[in-house]
């Protein structure tokens, strides 16, 4: 179930996104003027979808379908209006994006350390892997925006409501990608470190869970993303603070510009993340990259 | 230090499908000697090796390091793999790949640190300590591989088929390297490799193994001067016969080398022939 | 295989013991937790209901137009941006700028804009889906084997051979697995919409038990549709083993 090819797919955003400044040029003006015209050789098409945008919206004004000029003027206002001692994050910054992101990260956090230990455990031991990955198909296979009631149920209309759907939803790709990493890495590796005695903690943490690490890796891209439909859904569904919140707060007064800022908001979280995970992916596995090996 | 393998046997499988690997088998390494191990392939020189490493449980018999039974790894044993690429490990620096060697004895930092830098002198290899595994050539992979195996500094080295995923200009010079490592270290070597030249070059002894089921066929021994030399070495007509001799009894199982087999002796504890 | 269910059971059943020893020792309060006996009494009771049964087929009715909608037009448009050289990096970075807002986001622009209808789940779940079918498209062509399309040049094939049957091959596998990712990912999030105020589907019977106070039969629900989800991956991954069966697959 680990599908590394969507992980695949995923490098090719990366290599178009973080690759797009990179450049091998001698001089430095060449540097500068290769470096432009990459940026610009990958970014033009988003250019022109936002100025289609703002012209569609202008030309066919629409309460639901603002122009891009007006959404970004209000971006401003409602989300970088703040002090240069903050980061120029306005107040109402502080009052829903934190939320959202305090449960996102715990969520996510603990989805992750629980985990990989669980798809350790699974990869290693045949037994745990046999019992469970039946249960462990069936779980994955429940929408998991279907447990908003019973989450509700559980937990009320608090914090941990939105902790515990998030974590549910991320720590099953997580376990399954883990699992999968762990029992596919190269006996060769084992057995050579068997050969040096390596001490039981080390064979984990340096050798398992590093030649784990590209399905690692995927399974926890795959689980960010889930995590913050799950953390804007259960915010919409039920919640006094938060993203999902403001949405259906701006919906109801009617104010559909700062709707459509807090889209904004919500797009630039999810590329932050997305290109953080990217960064820290190229990072932890550049060893893979240049040697064409890993667990598969 | 010495190395004594006793009636040792492995089956693959059970029932129907039981597979006999290698027939009981007994041989011995002294002290500091360089014994090669050739043979076919399928006649289990790589199975006898893993169970002389304690990393492949022998279905009967039992191998004895200096007096002392093997039953799993062990600290005067190293072993060195045949395919740097898969037991060197690719997310850790050469110097860390070194050091994860040492992780189960309780030795000083300090003293682990200049082991390191030691062995990687040793391979020709001083100041590479930050390099990554797949910043290397082939061949300087598997020089780290070598080291890692001295870094502990082991009584016995055993090498599977070290050379085999080199090119031959590589080959020549690692198995000089080999030999000069062996002697620096005083370490006991085995060292099973499918090419006839190499076991008698390097080697002090040839033990041939036939396949189905792998068994001991001869032990050849090789009184080759040493230092061994690339040119000097291998023009010896001495060196021609004995090559001579060991492949007629690796490609033609069954029938006696070329001019008897004065040097040839049949193995003890070994069955038949 | 008759050891393999066992092992299976093994593990159902262990997981059925943590939720009794759940309610044993009251861990949990018993309004939010109902033991595992009052869940399988209520599946009767909601198979008898009309209301999910019909919000079952709504719900499946609006995901299966969504799949079907994207997998022709997001696999369309994935071919045309990667074999236009030029346009595969600016659209793979366009992608991961709409791609950043999570689908479910949307919905409440969505309810604005098309009502609580079907069309509403249906506009949402493609927007969640398309992306990663078109990124998977776009992969899986770029990735064509260099060599096998140095072959086929030298065998002098022409363009619309080589695209049948060098690179739509070597690119189907990715593709699948792109529409694998969107059969999963456009049901949860066709169940979100419902969540949140569709006029119909399983997901607003869930709502609305759950707010008549009967966990029992929302537990129950849950576990049907679960068996759903698992019942249409099984199907999609055993149509994928069926049909592609050039590439090695590990496990």
């Amino acid at each position: 179930m680990a599908d590394l090819r969507a992980n695949q797919a995923e490098m090719l955003i990366d290599d178009a996104v973080l690759g797009a400044g990179r450049s091998r040029a001698r001089t430095v003006g060449g540097a500068v003027a290769l470096r432009v015209r990459r940026v610009v050789a990958s970014t033009w098409l988003l250019a022109v979808l936002l100025l289609g945008w703002q012209l569609y919206a202008t030309w066919r004004p629409s309460v639901f379908f603002p122009p891009l000029d007006e959404v970004m003027t209000r971006f401003r206002e409602d989300w970088l209006s703040g002090p240069a001692t903050r980061l120029f994050l306005s107040e109402q910054f502080f009052d829903a994006a934190v939320p959202s992101l305090g449960r996102l990260a715990r969520g996510w956090g603990l989805a992750v350390v629980v985990g990989i230990a669980c798809g350790v455990l699974m990869g290693r031991s045949r037994f745990i892997a046999r019992a469970y990955s039946p249960t462990m198909r069936f779980w994955m296979a429940v929408p998991n925006a279907a447990l908003l009631p019973i989450a509700v149920q559980i937990f009320g209309v608090r914090d941990s409501m939105n902790v515990f759907l998030i974590f549910v939803g991320a720590v099953g790709l997580i376990i399954v990608n883990t699992a999968d990493g762990v029992a596919g890495v190269d006996e060769a590796w084992i057995r050579s470190a068997h050969s040096m005695q390596v001490p039981t903690s080390k064979l984990y943490l340096q050798v398992i869970i590093p030649a784990a690490m590209p399905a690692i890796m995927t399974g926890l891209r795959v689980s960010i993303g889930i995590g913050l439909i799950l953390m804007i859904i259960s915010e919409l569904y039920a919640t006094t603070s938060g993203l999902g919140y403001q949405v259906t707060l701006y919906q109801q007064q009617f104010r559909y510009i700062g709707m459509w800022s807090t889209f904004v908001l919500i797009a630039v979280i999810g590329l932050l993340l997305n290109g953080a995970l990217g960064i820290v992916e190229r990072r932890v596995l550049r060893w893979q990259r240049r040697s064409g090996l890993g667990a598969f | 230090m010495e190395l004594r393998v006793e009636a040792v046997s492995k089956v693959y499988g059970s029932g129907a499908d039981a597979r006999q690997a290698l027939a009981p088998t007994s041989l011995t390494l002294e002290e500091n000697e360089f014994v090669s191990i050739v043979g076919p392939s399928g006649c289990g020189k790589s199975t006898l090796l893993m169970m002389m490493a304690g990393l492949l449980e022998p279905t009967s018999g039992t191998v004895w390091l200096d007096g002392e039974q093997i039953t799993g790894p062990s600290r005067g044993l190293a072993v060195v793999f045949q395919d740097y690429s898969r037991s060197l490990f690719p997310w850790m620096t050469v110097g860390r790949n070194l050091s994860m060697a040492t992780a189960a004895t309780k030795l000083p930092k300090a003293v682990v640190a200049e082991r390191v830098e030691h062995a990687l002198t040793s391979v020709g290899l001083e100041g590479s300590a930050s390099l990554y595994p797949w910043e290397m050539s082939g061949g300087m992979q598997q020089r780290v591989a070598i080291a890692r195996a001295l870094v502990v500094e082991p009584k016995v080295m055993l090498m599977d088929e070290p050379l085999a995923a080199v090119d031959a200009q590589t080959r020549a010079d690692l198995e000089d390297l080999v030999l000069a490592v062996r002697k620096e270290y005083e370490v006991t070597v085995a060292f099973v490799t499918h090419d006839i030249d190499e076991a008698v070059y390097l080697g002090d002894r040839v033990v041939v193994l036939q396949a189905n089921p792998g068994r001991i066929r001869a032990e050849v021994d090789v009184p080759l001067e040493r230092p061994r030399d690339q040119v000097r070495t291998k023009i010896d007509p001495l060196f021609a016969q004995l090559r001579a001799e060991v492949f007629g009894m690796v490609m033609r199982p069954g029938s006696p080398g070329p001019g008897g087999a004065p040097r040839a002796h049949a193995p003890s504890g070994s069955p038949g022939r | 295989m008759a050891k393999a269910t066992a092992m299976s059971a093994i593990g159902v059943a262990s997981m059925v013991v943590a939720w009794v020893l759940l309610r044993v020792f009251d861990l949990v309060p018993e309004a939010s937790l109902p033991w595992p006996t009052e869940v399988a009494a209520a599946f009767p009771r909601l198979f008898r209901d009309d209301g999910f049964r019909q919000g079952m087929l709504d719900t499946l009715g609006a995901w299966l137009l969504a799949v079907a909608i994207t997998s022709v037009v997001g696999v369309a448009v994935g071919l045309l941006v990667s074999t236009t050289p030029g346009l595969t990096r600016p659209s793979a970075v366009a992608v991961n700028a709409f791609r950043s807002i999570p689908a479910t986001a949307l919905i409440p622009l969505a309810i604005l804009v098309f009502g609580l209808g079907t069309s509403m789940k249906v506009a949402v779940a493609v927007y969640a889906v398309f992306w990663p079918v078109l990124i998977n498209t776009v992969y899986g062509v770029v990735s064509t084997e260099p060599m096998r399309l140095d072959a086929a040049r030298s065998l002098q094939w022409p363009w619309w051979r080589r695209q049948v049957f060098v690179i739509l091959p070597s690119a189907l596998p990715s593709i699948v697995t792109g529409l694998r990712l969107a059969v999963g990912t456009s049901l949860v999030v066709v169940i979100s919409a419902e969540l949140l105020g569709a006029r119909s589907g399983v997901g607003t019977v869930l709502v609305a038990y759950q707010q008549a106070l009967a966990p029992e039969v929302v537990y129950a629900g849950t576990i049907v549709v679960g068996l759903f989800g698992l019942a249409l991956y099984t199907l999609m991954v055993q149509a994928e083993a069926r049909f592609i069966t050039w590439v090695p697959r590990n496990g």
